[in-house]
């Protein structure tokens, strides 16, 4: 019987991912009684968001195998040209479709940069990551934009009934995600060119255009996780995105996306991102030193990361027995 | 089709790198005159009559100014922020390097801005320049290094880092060329350090807030990144000044990294735990950025009463403050930071002026640097850094 579970746990591709979160929630609420309130969930589940939706189409990326460090700043370029349409009075439909716009034109950047140019993705994405970011210091010319206007800042801070909006943007996004990934062609194709990109290579100019298509779709994740964080901020500069930086991509290999590509899936990115939010909302609740922060939160993700290769390693050995 | 594109994406990395690198050339500056005038400014405590070249070499910086540099010495420079002057002109054809940590942040951007008019009002000639890669101290070594090649007459520097920049500050100082540090100093061989005394500004900020506050309460202390000396002295002021007001408990002390998204979430995650909404009764953010996401955060939880006071005077926090969401704010005045900064160079590289203490802090308490809603109009439409 334990071995049947076991087994099963190896199988499953989520399974190590889950049983963390389990065990992070469970912890957490013997921590500190504060946690397992409504209040405190909502407040995690709304933090979780804006980090989920950021990341959510990194997870199509390092499914081919590639990597996109420009989402960050990407997500700041995006709010300061959102905040500076606002500024201008363009309505706000208009606004949010020019956000995803640059977006998927970012997307478009990289995908060309790493599916025709054949540019390594690390680097080819971090240097659209600084210009990205140049790009946003001359939009904004080092200002700050605060206070936006009020019937646009609810995207980030408001709620349809219990649920805040962001958390209900991320739960459509999930599926639609889960919907392109697993149910269409271009998932499966995202999916061959990760675990095998010989073979995807059948036809170079399709395994272009999908490269591509996976870059767009991050773009466009970043552009709407960059309307949502100047939303809950009420405000824009360039620099925003940076508390995200490499987190961004933490989340995703903490939820068993394998950063060889082909391995993974988004339901794992929405546990990474909770498992990492959680932490945070734990430590500032117990109120644990601010030297050790820094290296609590290290030492989660490593152990989450090393976890996830533990098993699959088990599972492949599994498989070829 | 496939090559038309690669030669497109080349030409655009072309335009950005040459766009990237398009700050002013600095042009070879000419030799600094050295006739020491007699003319005994006050300032002037330990004029030497020696030609200028003094060795800064074994200045070593100090964390806090002395209650004199705070209170008496005597500036060079009349007014705060954008209204500053100086009787100070420049008497040979200096060029100084104003260099900061990024050329994002609006502080940054603020000590280009009082550079620019020091240029005019002194008539010099200002390079500004910033790494490209944010706050790399690689970049700012490698900036100094070029400066100094180019014969630049001195320098006014906002490093990353105080220690990591010495390989640069040292080879000016080789060179007899003049460094000031505002904001982080260099760990050793400044000329002097001015901008802001840290541990002063969270006296000032967190007096004002306890007094106003009724005499006790709750309060949250939203730090600056773990380690950063910056961060951990002006929480000391702040931590020292709770000490003296009995009636008031620290509920926390957390680090969000001078970041408004991280200032909305730990002050989200902190409303969670059970008691923290009843007792709230000030929130003090070592930045403006962090007081601004704590404010969001408050908004979010329907909490009103709540006395929030930050740092540094920026232009939406000047907006927040106009809106009642902000208490305080301590206006830490980049612009004149580096406007008195280059008119202290200018005396000294025009007749061996020194100043008379390595940290004279500006703008400190007797600048009036709090900005609440009782001088917010004056502050935004007649003295603001940012304007």
């Amino acid at each position: 019987m334990m071995k049947k579970i076991g087994t099963y746990l190896l199988q499953s591709k989520y399974a190590i991912s889950v049983s963390v979160l389990v065990f992070v929630v469970i912890g957490s609420s013997l921590i500190t009684s504060s946690f397992l309130t409504a209040d405190n969930l909502i407040t995690v589940l709304r933090q979780t968001s804006v980090l989920f939706i950021l990341s959510s189409g990194l997870t199509a990326v390092v499914l081919t195998g590639g990597i996109d460090l420009s989402i960050n700043n990407s997500a700041a370029l995006v709010g300061c040209i959102v905040a500076q349409l606002l500024l201008l009075g363009v309505s706000i439909p208009v606004v949010i479709l020019a956000g995803i716009l640059v977006g998927v034109v970012i997307g478009i950047f990289n995908g060309l940069l790493v599916g025709i140019l054949k540019l390594p993705p690390f680097v080819a994405t971090y240097g659209t990551n600084m210009v990205v970011l140049g790009i946003s210091t001359i939009v904004m010319q080092g200002k700050v934009i605060y206070d936006l206007p009020r019937n646009f800042t609810p995207i980030g801070v408001g709620y349809v009934g219990i649920l805040p909006i962001p958390v209900i943007i991320a739960i459509v996004l999930t599926g639609v995600l889960y919907f392109v990934l697993q149910k269409t062609t271009l998932g499966r194709n995202i999916y061959m060119l990760g675990s095998n990109a010989y073979a995807a290579k059948y036809s170079a100019a399709k395994s272009v255009r999908d490269t591509i298509t996976a870059y767009v779709i991050c773009g466009i994740t970043a552009a709407i996780g960059g309307i949502v964080l100047t939303a809950r901020l009420n405000a824009a500069d360039a620099n925003m995105g940076n508390s995200y930086g490499l987190q961004i991509v933490a989340a995703v290999v903490m939820g068993g996306t394998s950063l060889l590509g082909g391995e993974g899936g988004i339901f794992g990115t929405v546990i990474g991102a909770l498992v990492l939010t959680i932490i945070l909302n734990v430590i500032n609740v117990i109120g644990v030193s601010s030297y050790l922060q820094s290296m609590a939160v290290g030492i989660v993700i490593i152990l989450m990361v090393w976890l996830d290769v533990f098993t699959r390693s088990k599972r492949e050995k599994l498989s070829r027995a | 089709m496939k090559k038309a594109l690669s030669i497109l994406l080349v030409l655009l990395m072309a335009f950005s790198a040459v766009a990237c690198t398009a700050t002013a050339p600095a042009e070879p500056a000419a030799e600094a005159t050295t006739a020491p005038e007699a003319a005994a400014a006050e300032a002037a405590v330990e004029a030497t009559e020696a030609p200028v070249k003094v060795d800064f070499s074994q200045n070593q910086n100090v964390a806090r100014a002395s209650d004199a540099a705070k209170t008496t010495i005597e500036l060079p420079v009349v007014g705060i922020g954008s209204t500053i002057t100086t009787d100070v002109k420049a008497a040979g054809d200096y060029t100084i390097c104003v260099m900061t940590k990024n050329s994002t942040n609006p502080y940054m951007n603020g000590m280009w801005k009082g550079a620019e008019k020091a240029a005019a009002d002194l008539g010099i000639k200002v390079v500004t320049l910033a790494p490209a890669q944010q706050d790399s101290i690689e970049e700012q070594i490698a900036i100094m290094e070029a400066q100094i090649q180019q014969g630049v007459s001195a320098f006014v520097i906002h490093p990353s880092d105080s220690k990591g920049i010495m390989p640069a500050v040292d080879a000016a100082n080789e060179a007899g060329i003049p460094v000031i540090s505002i904001g982080t100093a260099s760990a050793s061989g400044s000329m002097m350090r001015t901008g802001v005394d840290y541990y002063e500004t969270g006296v000032v900020v967190a007096k004002y807030l306890f007094d106003m506050a009724g005499g006790e309460g709750g309060v949250i202390i939203l730090e600056g990144p773990p380690g950063a000396q910056n961060a951990e002295e002006r929480k000391a002021g702040v931590t020292d000044t709770l000490a003296q007001y009995p009636g008031y408990t620290l509920i926390d002390s957390q680090p969000a990294n001078f970041n408004r998204a991280q200032g909305m979430q730990v002050m989200e995650n902190l409303l969670q735990r059970e008691g923290v909404k009843d007792q709230l009764k000030i929130v003090i953010a070592a930045n403006d950025e962090m007081a601004l996401g704590a404010i969001q955060a408050l908004k979010a939880a329907g909490i009103t009463d709540v006395l929030v006071g930050g740092f540094d005077g920026s232009a939406d926090a000047s907006q927040a403050i106009k809106a009642g969401d902000l208490t305080v704010t301590y206006n830490t005045d980049p612009f004149g930071s580096t406007y008195y900064a280059i008119t202290m160079l200018v005396q000294y590289l025009d007749s061996g002026i020194l100043p008379a203490e390595y940290f004279i802090p500006f703008p400190s308490e007797r600048h009036k640097p709090l900005i609440d809603s009782s001088n917010i109009d004056d502050y935004i439409s007649n003295f603001a850094w940012f304007n």
